[in-house]
């Protein structure tokens, strides 16, 4: 049960920090500045969110987390008044803010607000260079997350950001066995047109981790013949996994930390 | 995962089973006397003195420990399994390959 706190503190209160400062709004512009009401409505439930962090440390057993953990607060109205000033000024840096702030939050089941409000980012900002983050988040994320995802691909001006996006995409459509064609070609698509791309600092280059993926798909999958290993041991002393045919193999990977 | 799997270890022991590690430590002589505190009895690969060695890259392993089942034909038959299910797959996959054994089969 204590495991899963560090997830819950990400998922509610992490804040990006990144962002453009306010935009400066003339005498002369109409437009509508929506990035202080966002980040006040963003910063009430961060406050709200801290309240019962506060009263889940300080239960004593099992069960007063468990008991705390009932009362965990939702984003539910966060995400809906944040919607409503998205509404208002769909393509600003308030609506960048308030969108991707929406696709991290923890709501009750059964509303899932990260599709709608990741299409409304591939709709109002195509432009931005942020977007690469988004995407390259959404490996992990479920299909309702590549129709955006190929928008993004096909119309961001920057080819990061479409890289990253195609790689999402071919990840996320590979892991279904119905849609796994598609998978590979999109993931075919990162070896040849983004394989340089990198993220993270440069820890993760797009064309390995498309090779990666793909090795999986068509190599790892359960009911496939496993792949040889042939590899010296810890000792020193040359083997191969297919030494061990005609057992049933546990195949660990490891390390004593 | 050394409890669970030294239990296993024995459990099985006169049996067709076997724990096969991809070892992703840096410091090898380190290991080795982890190994022997551990009583850690099964073999494992060397991948090479990092999480980004060799064998991991190629199998785009990117959380550890992760766990293949491999049947005695060499067929992958469950990824990821752990506690309880993993237990229930053995119980299920050990006989068959006790059974093939029998028959003269791989």
């Amino acid at each position: 049960m204590i495991l899963t706190l560090p997830l819950l503190f990400f998922t509610g209160t992490f804040s990006p920090g990144h962002l453009s400062p306010p935009l400066l709004v003339s005498s002369a512009s109409l437009r509508l500045d929506i990035t202080e009401a966002v980040e006040a409505e963003i910063s009430n439930f961060d406050t709200l969110f801290e309240t019962w962090v506060a009263t889940y440390r300080a239960a004593e057993d099992d069960a007063g987390r468990e008991a705390a953990l009932e009362n965990r607060p939702t984003a539910d109205d966060a995400v809906k008044n944040l919607f409503g000033l998205v509404e208002t000024e769909p393509a600003g840096d308030g609506a960048f803010k308030a969108l991707t702030w929406i696709m991290r939050a923890y709501t009750s089941e059964g509303i899932s607000p990260s599709a709608q409000a990741f299409a409304l980012l591939a709709e109002h900002h195509i432009e931005s260079e942020q977007l690469k983050d988004v995407a390259m988040n959404l490996s992990r994320g479920t299909a309702d997350m590549v129709p955006g995802l190929l928008t993004i691909a096909e119309k961001s001006p920057h080819h990061d950001v479409q890289g990253c996006a195609t790689l999402s995409a071919g990840i996320i459509l590979g892991k279904d066995p119905l849609t796994r064609e598609r998978g590979v070609k999109l993931l075919e698509k990162v070896i040849a047109d983004y394989s340089d791309v990198t993220h993270y600092d440069g820890r993760l280059v797009l064309g390995k981790k498309a090779t990666g993926e793909l090795y999986v798909m068509r190599n790892l999958q359960v009911g496939m013949t496993v792949p040889e290993i042939e590899n010296e041991d810890v000792d020193g002393v040359v083997f191969k996994l297919s030494d061990y045919r005609g057992k049933v193999v546990l195949l660990d990977f490891w390390g004593d930390w | 995962m050394y409890p669970h799997e030294r239990s296993l270890v024995s459990e099985y022991a006169s049996r067709p089973f076997a724990i096969i590690g991809v070892n992703s430590d840096k410091d090898r002589e380190v290991l080795k006397e982890r190994i022997l505190e551990e009583s850690i009895t099964w073999r494992s690969f060397w991948n090479g003195g990092s999480t980004s060695g060799p064998i991991s890259t190629q199998w785009n392993v990117s959380g550890w420990p992760t766990l293949y089942l491999i049947d005695h034909e060499g067929v992958i038959r469950h990824k990821g399994l752990r506690g309880d299910l993993l237990d229930e797959a053995l119980k299920e996959l050990v006989p068959l390959a006790e059974k093939a054994l029998e028959t003269g089969g791989r």
